[in-house]
C-alpha cells in the first residue's frame, strides 16, 4: 500500500512513536508527519494548500489534547477549503473508551472511522477496505 | 343582699379652677358666678365664667351644666377663642358623661381633643384624654381606658402637674377595680391621694377616699371602709357636693346591708335616694330605689312571722328601679335587680309574673355572661352600664392575650424544634450531598481519567510492548521502546496514585 504522506496528530510522544513504527513497517509511506498539538496540525494543513499534492491522505488524530483537543480540531477543519478537506481522510485515534467520544467522532462528516488506540497492524489493514 | 356596687365617678376637667366651694354650698358659689355672668359684656371673661359655671354643674346637675356649658361654647366660636371653644366642648362632654350619655361625651370630648391638637396645647389634650379615660372605663372599655390615661401621664409627667397626675393614678386605679386586681387598685388610690394632700383641695382627697374605701369593700375590711366613706361624706357634705355625698352615702348603706344590718343599710340608701331624686340622676335614683327593695327583700326573709308589708314595698322598689334601669339601658344592675324581684314574685306565688322575668333576665346574663366568663367578670357584680360590644372586645382581649401568651410559649417551643430540625436535616443533607457529590466526582473523575490518563498510557504501553513483540529491532529502537514502556508505566502509576489520593479526600 503505498501512500504519499500521512498526518499524525498526538500529545503522547510514544504514540507518535508507535504510529510512526506501525505505518513504516506495514505501509509504504513516503513522508509521516508527526505534530504534538491540533494548533500545529491545522497550521501545517495550511501551508500546504498551494501544493495539494503535498497534503496527507490520511490524517491519524487523537482525541484528548491539552489546550486544543481532536474535536476542537475538527471544528476549525471543517472551515477549511474544499480543496484540503476532499484530499484527506481523517480517522480519530484514541485511547477513550467514552461511548460519547466515539458516537461524536463517528457522526462527524470529516471523520472516516474511529481506531481504538493502539494503532497496530490489523488496523492498517482496514484503512484501504 | 345581692352584690351590687356602687361605683364612683367624677369628671375633672383639664384646667385648675380656683375652687372657692369651701366656704359656700356649690349651689350658693353657683348662683353668684351665674349673678355675675349676667352683668358682664360679652367677652372672654364671660366665657371663662360660664365654663366655670358649667364645670360645677358636672357633679350638681349636668342637665344645667349643659345649658351654661353651650353658651359658653357658643360665645368662644362668636369670638374666635380656639383654646376656649375646645375646653367648652370637653366640659360639654363631662356633663354628657355625668348625665349618661356616653355616646355624645365620646363625640364631644374626640371633637375637644382634635381642636387642642390644632392649636398645640398638649396639657388640654392631656386633661381630655383624661376625661375620656373615664368614659370608657364607664363603658368598660378597659382597653382604651388604660391607653387613654397613660397618653395623659406621659404628657403630665413632663410638667409638674401633680393634681392631674394624681386624676390619672385614680382613673388606673379605678380601671382596676373594675378588673378586679384590689391590690393594684389600692396602691394607684394611695399614689393620688398622696399627690392630693399636698397639692390640691380635699374635694379630690375626698372622691379618692370614697374610691379607695370601695376596694376595702371588696377585699373585705368593713371597718376601714366605713371610715373612709365617713371621711369622704363629711369633706362632701362640707362642701356642698351633694352628688359626691349621695354617693358616700348609698356606699355605706352598702357596707350595714353587707353586714347585713339592714335597718341601718335602709337608713342610708334613703338619704341617698333622697339627694339623687333632689338632683335627678336617674342612674343613682335607679340604684337606690334597687338597693332599698332588696333591702325589704333582706328583711322579710328574715321577719318572723312573714311581715306583708316588707314584700310589697320590696315589690314596689324593684319595679320602679327596673322600669328606670330600663328607660337609660342600665343593663347590668337590672340583672341584679331582677333577680330579686323573681324571688318576691315566688314568695307572693306569682309564678307567671316570675316565669316572665326568668326569661328575661336570662336574656340579659346570657348576653352579658357570655362576654365575662373568662375573666370571672360577673355582670351581676359590676351594676355598670356596659357596652356590650366594648366589653366583648376588652374580654375577647384578655383571652387572646392569655391564649397568645400560651400560643408564644408553645409557638416558642415549636419554632425552636422546627430550627434545630431544619439544621439537622440540612446538615444530613449536606453531608450526603458532599459524599454523593464526593461520590459523584469521585466516579467521573475515574471515567475521565479512565477514558484519557489510564486508558491513553495502557494503550501506548500495549502498542509499545506490540512492537517489541513483532518484528525484531535494532538495539537503539529497543531502548527507545523500552524507555518508553518505563516512562508511560511512571506516568500510570502517578495517574493511579492521584485517583487513591483524591478519593481518600
Amino acid at each position: 500500500m503505498k501512500l504519499n504522506s500521512v498526518l499524525v496528530i498526538d500529545d503522547s510522544k510514544y504514540d507518535l512513536f508507535i504510529a510512526t513504527e506501525i505505518l513504516t513497517d506495514y505501509c509504504d509511506v513516503k513522508e509521516i508527519v508527526c505534530v504534538d498539538s491540533a494548533q500545529k496540525g491545522l497550521a501545517y494543513l495550511q501551508s500546504k494548500e498551494n501544493a495539494l499534492e503535498e497534503l496527507p491522505e490520511i490524517i491519524f488524530l487523537d482525541i484528548k489534547m491539552p489546550l486544543m483537543d481532536g474535536f476542537d480540531f475538527l471544528n476549525l477543519y471543517s472551515q477549511l477549503s474544499d480543496k484540503i478537506k476532499n484530499r484527506c481522510k481523517i480517522y480519530m485515534l484514541s485511547s477513550s473508551l467514552d461511548p460519547t467520544d466515539i458516537a461524536k467522532a463517528k457522526n462527524n462528516n470529516d471523520v472516516i472511522d474511529f481506531i481504538e488506540k493502539p494503532l497496530s497492524e490489523k488496523h492498517i489493514g482496514k484503512l484501504f477496505n | 343582699m345581692h352584690k351590687i356596687k356602687y361605683g364612683i365617678f367624677f369628671f375633672i376637667v383639664w384646667f385648675q379652677l380656683n375652687i372657692q366651694a369651701k366656704v359656700t354650698t356649690q349651689q350658693e358659689y353657683i348662683d353668684s358666678l351665674i349673678t355675675v355672668a349676667a352683668t358682664l359684656p360679652n367677652d372672654s371673661a364671660k366665657v371663662v365664667l360660664l365654663e366655670r359655671i358649667g364645670y360645677f354643674y358636672i357633679s350638681l346637675n349636668p342637665t344645667e351644666g349643659k345649658k351654661y356649658t353651650t353658651k359658653a361654647l357658643e360665645l368662644a366660636q362668636e369670638l374666635g377663642l380656639k383654646s376656649k371653644e375646645a375646653s367648652s366642648i370637653a366640659l360639654l362632654a363631662a356633663n354628657y358623661a355625668a348625665n349618661s350619655e356616653f355616646d355624645k361625651a365620646l363625640e364631644y370630648n374626640q371633637q375637644s381633643i382634635k381642636i387642642f391638637k390644632s392649636i398645640d396645647n398638649p396639657k388640654g389634650v392631656a386633661g381630655v384624654k383624661t376625661n375620656l379615660s373615664q368614659v370608657y372605663t364607664k363603658l368598660a372599655n378597659y382597653t382604651k381606658a388604660i391607653e387613654c390615661n397613660f397618653e395623659a401621664l406621659k404628657i403630665y409627667e413632663e410638667t409638674d402637674e401633680h393634681r392631674n397626675k394624681g386624676i390619672v393614678y385614680e382613673n388606673i386605679a379605678n380601671i382596676y377595680y373594675e378588673l378586679k386586681e384590689f391590690d393594684k387598685s389600692k396602691t394607684y388610690y394611695l399614689k393620688a391621694l398622696n399627690l392630693y394632700k399636698n397639692h390640691t383641695t380635699d374635694a379630690d382627697e375626698a372622691r379618692a377616699l370614697g374610691n379607695l374605701a370601695r376596694v376595702y369593700m371588696e377585699i373585705p375590711h368593713y371597718d376601714t371602709a366605713m371610715l373612709y366613706l365617713n371621711k369622704a361624706f363629711n369633706i362632701n357634705q362640707r362642701n356642698g357636693n351633694k352628688s359626691g355625698a349621695l354617693i358616700n352615702l348609698s356606699n355605706i348603706g352598702n357596707v350595714h346591708s353587707r353586714k347585713k344590718e339592714y335597718v341601718e343599710a335602709l337608713e342610708f340608701h334613703y338619704k341617698a335616694l333622697e339627694i339623687a331624686t333632689d338632683l335627678g340622676l336617674k342612674n343613682h335614683i335607679a340604684t337606690g330605689k334597687g338597693n332599698v327593695g332588696s333591702i325589704y327583700l333582706n328583711q322579710y326573709k328574715k321577719s318572723n312571722p312573714p311581715n306583708q308589708n316588707l314584700i310589697d314595698n320590696a315589690q314596689k322598689y324593684l319595679t320602679d328601679a327596673i322600669a328606670l334601669c330600663d328607660e337609660i339601658d342600665f343593663k347590668a344592675p337590672k340583672v341584679g335587680f331582677l333577680e330579686s324581684l323573681i324571688e318576691v314574685y315566688v314568695i307572693q306565688k306569682n309564678y307567671q309574673k316570675a316565669y316572665e322575668l326568668t326569661n328575661e333576665k336570662t336574656a340579659i346574663n346570657d348576653s352579658l355572661y357570655l362576654l365575662s366568663s373568662k375573666e370571672q367578670l360577673s355582670k351581676l357584680e359590676t351594676q355598670r352600664e356596659i357596652d356590650l360590644k366594648d366589653k366583648d372586645l376588652l374580654i375577647k382581649n384578655k383571652e387572646l392575650e392569655i391564649i397568645s401568651l400560651n400560643n408564644q410559649k408553645k409557638s416558642l417551643f415549636y419554632t425552636f424544634a422546627i430550627v434545630v430540625l431544619i439544621i439537622l436535616l440540612f446538615v444530613a443533607f449536606t453531608y450526603y450531598r458532599k459524599k454523593e457529590k464526593k461520590h459523584d466526582k469521585v466516579i467521573s473523575e475515574i471515567k475521565q481519567i479512565q477514558s484519557h490518563e489510564i486508558r491513553g498510557p495502557i494503550a501506548t504501553i500495549l502498542g509499545l510492548i506490540k512492537l517489541l513483540k513483532d518484528k525484531d529491532r535494532p538495539d537503539e529502537s529497543k531502548r527507545e521502546i523500552i524507555e518508553g514502556i518505563e516512562e508511560t508505566t511512571n506516568k500510570l502509576n502517578a495517574v493511579v496514585n492521584q485517583i487513591i489520593n483524591n478519593t481518600k479526600k
